[in-house]
């Protein structure tokens, strides 16, 4: 959970970020109760879980970016030279994440109506 | 995810993409203050005057630009708040609005990449190998409010 908080912290800038939110497994049973047709309901859970395994994708990425600029930045001779490259992959990630996470949302947009998302939207909020 | 791979991970976003939050730490009383704790390790650990200086000067830098950062984030979620709400906002204004932030955000980081570095390189080897850890305590503290985790319980080392 903490590489999908994490991501949606990078994809959404903040703590409690709205795509780790949005992604999360809780939103699921939210959709159920928000959502009356069963197939649309199916749809949504599907695009979330696609979201889900999105943002747990870029979580593993990050994970063994972490581990290499950790190793690097352990060695006191290791300066902004050495340590730059992982700055600029990490931001390249996000930029994907984002971008990624923003087609799943749109999709989801697609599918759910006006007063859907904004009842979805309010609880997740509620819940942060 | 065990705890020292959690720790490096938040370390990573901390010092290479930077996360905010270290505002909301100074001063408030019965919190941690892991930036003073690095500033009272360097204090203690460098015995050159003129290089605890400049060091300190970079710690001060970092906590800078994360405040900036906090700023900058604030303000980008309750921009993509609105427009994610808005059901009919168009993909090119959130488009938009992230890619502005993702220069800003860049810059920052690059700034507090540059203070990082310069905290090393007035550092020994030995000194680094002392205060390091504080310093990894520093943005992992950032880094774990951000994330809406726990904070760390401050262990030295």
């Amino acid at each position: 959970m903490l590489a999908a908080l994490l991501v949606g912290f990078l994809v959404f800038s903040g703590g409690n970020g709205f795509a780790a939110k949005m992604f999360g497994k809780d939103t699921r049973a939210l959709v159920r109760q928000v959502v009356a047709d069963p197939e649309r309901a199916d749809a949504v859970v599907r695009e979330l879980e696609l979201g889900l395994q999105d943002l747990e994708s870029v979580g593993k990425q990050l994970e063994t970016l972490v581990k290499d600029f950790s190793t690097t930045d352990e060695d006191q001779a290791s300066g902004f030279d050495e340590l730059l490259p992982y700055l600029q992959m990490a931001s390249e990630q996000r930029r994907n994440a984002q971008r990624v996470s923003l087609d799943r949302m749109f999709d989801l947009r697609q599918i759910l109506t006006a007063d859907e998302w904004n009842t979805l939207f309010a609880r997740l909020k509620d819940q942060s | 995810m065990n705890d020292r791979l959690s720790c490096r991970l938040a370390a990573l976003v901390s010092a290479a993409l930077l996360i905010p939050a270290i505002a909301l730490w100074a001063g408030s009383k019965g919190e941690p203050d892991p930036a003073a704790d690095l500033r009272a390790g360097i204090q203690d650990v460098v015995a050159d005057p003129a290089r605890a200086s400049k060091m300190l000067a970079a710690v001060d830098e970092i906590e800078k630009v994360i405040g900036e950062l906090e700023s900058l984030i604030a303000s980008e979620r309750a921009s993509l708040r609105a427009l994610l709400l808005d059901h009919g906002s168009s993909r090119a204004a959130v488009d938009a609005s992230l890619t502005e932030f993702n220069a800003n955000h860049e810059s920052l980081a690059r700034r507090c990449l540059t203070a990082h570095a310069a905290l090393k390189a007035e550092a020994t080897a030995a000194e680094w190998k002392k205060l390091r850890k504080l310093e990894l305590e520093m943005m992992t503290f950032a880094a774990t409010r951000s994330l809406g985790q726990s904070t760390p319980s401050g262990k030295k080392g």
